[in-house]
């Protein structure tokens, strides 16, 4: 559970940006997707969207790696929940369903993109900017360089896992696997993961 | 939460992605986009809430209801059979003198409750000398009946064509004497040989058959 969690889940203004509103907001099943039953899918959307929609983006773009399609995704999301509203019955789920919809999305969007590179001409790679020269934005890249060297679900559930502060369970729901499955990959991606980082340092 | 205790390895992950979420600020126009993608879709399912299923069963209500007016109402229905083309299909080749036997045959299907068949199956003329002959060995009661459908009949169907009549007569004569003999063989023969025009003339007309000129004169009595 992340500390603190109270009072940066409410969106706040453009001004400032909240240090840990993500983890918080999608953790936030417990506070704000209780949204209230009497809304319409207008008022339900505006309300998840100020206060999932940042937290959202950024858990699309450590799965599709590019914000454009991060924030694509979500907004599709926000589309589909806005179409689906009727039919959720339970409306305190409205953030899990769309963070089971942007991984969905996510996933979609990788698939598409693994063809398309596997037919597109290969460019250089990117060179690493200057202020990768710090520690530790080295180590920090290092680290999203791994992780997204890592197999999709394994990426996946490393991220719902150490970036959402999700339990088993909401990782499985997300995922659409069993909790087995969840632990698995969770497992063998950490495995990868500190295999790779060791080999970095 | 399943997960065991966090190794280094994975607070090094959780702290090197929440920095590159940070990093991270979506587009401020996120919700604009949003709306407008929400409003797009509404206009292509606009009529999501008023199906075209609708539409068709309304249709489909106004036309019933115009067929069953169509249906109901005799004229009307006359009408249209005849702009249709579907009267040949309805009665055969007779259908002016059929409507006018009809409209002279109600009376006698109201009277007698079981002469009722052989009065409508009278109308074709010359079909009817076997039709007659099955329903009155059961019906032996309508005998007063007789004089109603006799002549009736005769009177509006003798105008067209001469011949008609008398077959249509003993039809009726021949029902007042198959009763009494009760024989199947006796009633067919009946109605063939009597010639007469009215239902009354009919006991003495027939000298033949012994049988029937006995329940004419009954009849009469009774």
């Amino acid at each position: 559970m992340p500390p603190n969690d109270s009072e940066e889940r409410k969106p706040s203004g453009n001004d400032e940006r909240p240090i840990d509103v993500t983890t918080e907001t999608l953790v936030a099943d417990r506070s704000l997707g209780a949204v209230p039953v009497g809304w319409d899918a207008d008022m339900a959307v505006t309300a998840l969207y100020s206060a999932h929609y940042r937290s959202l983006v950024r858990l699309a773009v450590l799965l599709v790696r590019d914000v454009a399609s991060a924030e694509e995704v979500v907004q599709d999301a926000f589309v589909a929940i806005h179409g689906a509203w009727r039919r959720l019955r339970d409306t305190d789920k409205a953030l899990a369903y769309l963070r089971q919809s942007v991984v969905n999305r996510s996933r979609s969007v990788l698939r598409h993109r693994a063809v398309v590179e596997k037919y597109a001409p290969k460019g250089l790679p990117d060179a690493p900017s200057a202020e990768n020269g710090a520690i530790g934005e080295l180590e920090r890249s290092a680290v999203i360089e791994a992780l997204r060297g890592l197999p999709t679900r394994q990426r996946e559930a490393l991220v719902l896992r150490y970036y959402g502060d999700l339990s088993e369970a909401e990782i499985a729901h997300a995922m659409g696997i069993s909790k087995g499955a969840v632990k698995s990959h969770t497992a063998r991606g950490m495995a990868a993961l500190r295999m790779a980082l060791e080999q970095f340092s | 939460m399943n997960f065991p205790p966090d190794d280094e390895y994975g607070e090094l992950l959780r702290r090197a992605m929440r920095a590159e979420a940070d990093s991270v600020v979506p587009s401020p126009e996120g919700l604009e986009i949003i709306r407008t993608r929400i409003d797009s879709r509404r206009g292509l399912f606009g009529l999501r809430g008023m199906p075209w299923w609708r539409i068709g069963a309304s249709a489909a209500g106004a036309v019933l209801v115009a067929g069953t007016v169509v249906m109901v109402i005799p004229d009307l229905r006359t009408q249209v059979a005849e702009t249709v083309g579907i009267a040949p299909a309805n009665g055969g080749e007779n259908q002016p003198p059929d409507t006018g036997t009809s409209s002279v045959t109600r009376p006698p299907m109201a009277t007698p409750p079981g002469v009722v068949p052989p009065i409508a199956s009278a109308s074709p003329r010359a079909h009817a000398s076997p039709l007659p002959s099955h329903k009155t060995g059961p019906t032996a009661k309508p005998n007063p009946a007789r004089p109603h459908p006799c002549p009736s009949p005769t009177a509006g169907v003798v105008e067209p064509d001469a011949t008609v009549s008398p077959t249509c007569s003993p039809r009726e004569t021949s029902q007042p004497t198959t009763p009494r003999p009760t024989t199947p063989s006796t009633p067919t023969a009946g109605p063939t040989v009597s010639l007469t025009p009215s239902p009354t003339p009919t006991p003495a007309d027939t000298p033949t058959e012994t049988p029937t000129s006995q329940a004419a004169e009954e009849t009469p009595a009774s």
